[in-house]
């Protein structure tokens, strides 16, 4: 774009300085500058007053009609049927009915002479896993990902070294992970070296790790 | 340029509102289809020309957006995440089918243009201005894909430049530049029409 065509698009933006606007003014003076102008403005004018083309009455119940009930899993059935509340109707002889049987139970429990001793509950099984980037330069490396609803302010990778290779091991359960790095807070850094990509709606590339081994062992990016 | 109020939004209720989505409640997903829905149906409808296909068009672009929710990270808007879905699947339509807007049967005269008239508007000025609005989007249509979504953006949705170049995958530049050249070859076009203006 020459000089002109720049301050012709922030004028029409409305977002030229004083010392700009005198700039411009001043290229206006030659007729064919000012002639573009116009045409320009007789442009923006006629697309600006263009009727709208509004959608159907009943476009949003179309669009929730298509989507997929992202609960209709079996185990999300059953978590309803849990935690769903429900009315339950009772009168005094139900009460007592089952306070005898509560009593009775305890009473039976605590006659047995040994009881077999309950071990400790069995801890949800992780796999440690390593994130690494090589970021020369960068001040502070972030990861975010589903693992921890993207926040790139939770997650920091350590440079241990001093040369540049950030890296953090996080315990993940099992499962497929989207992730990304951030360099310094702003720049969002696709894994080069991740196992498989996705497409993240904007021209770039979510990295993706598989948790599978359901043992303790250690993965690296 | 005032911004079009449909672009206003607030995006930290807008992550509230995609986190429950994901959490399974479908039905909160109705308001940003209700806060975009005019937006992204118009710039369907201006790309492709027909706006009973706009609709399906649009609607299908929601959808994909609700699906692939998980990958939306709220590094810009949902607007603008939104829309170039839209015009991705514009771009596909139009490829798919070879042709450019406006020219399938029924539609040879130009698009419906919209029968909502000013109260002052006399008879002849409603005519005049169905005509213009005609001619322009009969411009609009033989502009190259990439200017007309350039100029259908900033000069119809009112969107800023880097929101543009965020849209198209491009430098808010490179968008300024679009849309430069745009209005140059429309204008060139409304008079090879010999327009009304």
């Amino acid at each position: 774009m020459t000089r002109f065509e720049e301050l012709l698009e922030g004028k029409l933006a409305g977002d030229l300085s004083p010392d700009e606007n005198r700039e411009f003014a001043a290229l206006l003076m030659l007729d064919e500058n000012r002639r573009a102008f116009e045409a320009h403005q007789q442009t923006v004018a006629l697309l600006a007053g263009v009727e709208r083309h509004a959608p159907s009455s009943s476009f949003t119940e179309e669009v929730l009609a298509g989507l997929p009930d992202r609960r209709s899993r079996p185990w999300d059935k059953v978590w309803e049927l849990l935690w769903a509340p429900r009315v339950a109707r009772w009168n005094v002889a139900t009460a007592l009915a089952l306070s005898l049987v509560l009593v009775v139970t305890a009473l039976a429990w605590r006659a047995q002479p040994s009881r077999t001793a309950v071990g400790p509950e069995p801890r949800p099984v992780v796999t440690l896993f390593r994130f690494s980037l090589n970021a020369p330069g960068a001040q502070q490396v972030s990861l975010a990902g589903d693992f921890n609803g993207w926040r790139t302010d939770e997650i920091f990778l350590a440079d241990v070294t001093g040369r540049g290779h950030f890296s953090v091991t996080l315990p993940l359960k099992s499962g497929r992970y989207a992730y990304m790095f951030v360099i310094d807070g702003a720049t969002w850094m696709t894994d080069p070296r991740a196992e498989a990509y996705r497409d993240d709606g904007f021209g770039n590339k979510n990295a993706l790790v598989n948790i599978e081994a359901p043992t303790v062992g250690n993965g690296d990016t | 340029m005032p911004r079009d109020a449909r672009l206003e939004d607030d995006p930290v209720d807008e992550q509230a509102i995609i986190a429950r989505c994901l959490a399974g409640e479908r039905r909160v997903y109705a308001v940003l289809v209700d806060r975009y829905k005019g937006l992204v149906h118009d710039l369907v409808s201006r790309m492709l020309g027909d706006a009973v296909e706009a609709e399906d068009i649009a609607q299908d672009a929601f959808v994909k957006a609700y699906l692939s929710l998980r990958d939306f990270r709220g590094e810009s808007k949902f607007s603008t995440w939104v829309c170039r879905i839209a015009l991705n699947r514009c771009k596909d339509v139009l490829r798919k089918q070879g042709r450019a807007p406006w020219t399938r049967s029924g539609h040879e005269d130009g698009p419906q243009v919209a029968e909502v008239a000013d109260d002052r508007e006399t008879p002849v000025d409603s005519v005049e201005r169905r005509e213009r609005e005609a001619a322009l989007h009969r411009a609009l249509a033989r502009l190259p894909v990439k200017y007309r979504e350039a100029l259908v953006l900033r000069h119809i949705e009112g969107m800023e430049f880097h929101e543009i170049g965020r849209v198209l995958g491009i430098a808010a530049g490179a968008a300024k530049v679009r849309a430069f050249r745009a209005r140059e070859m429309l204008r060139r076009l409304l008079e090879s029409e010999g327009a009304p203006r």
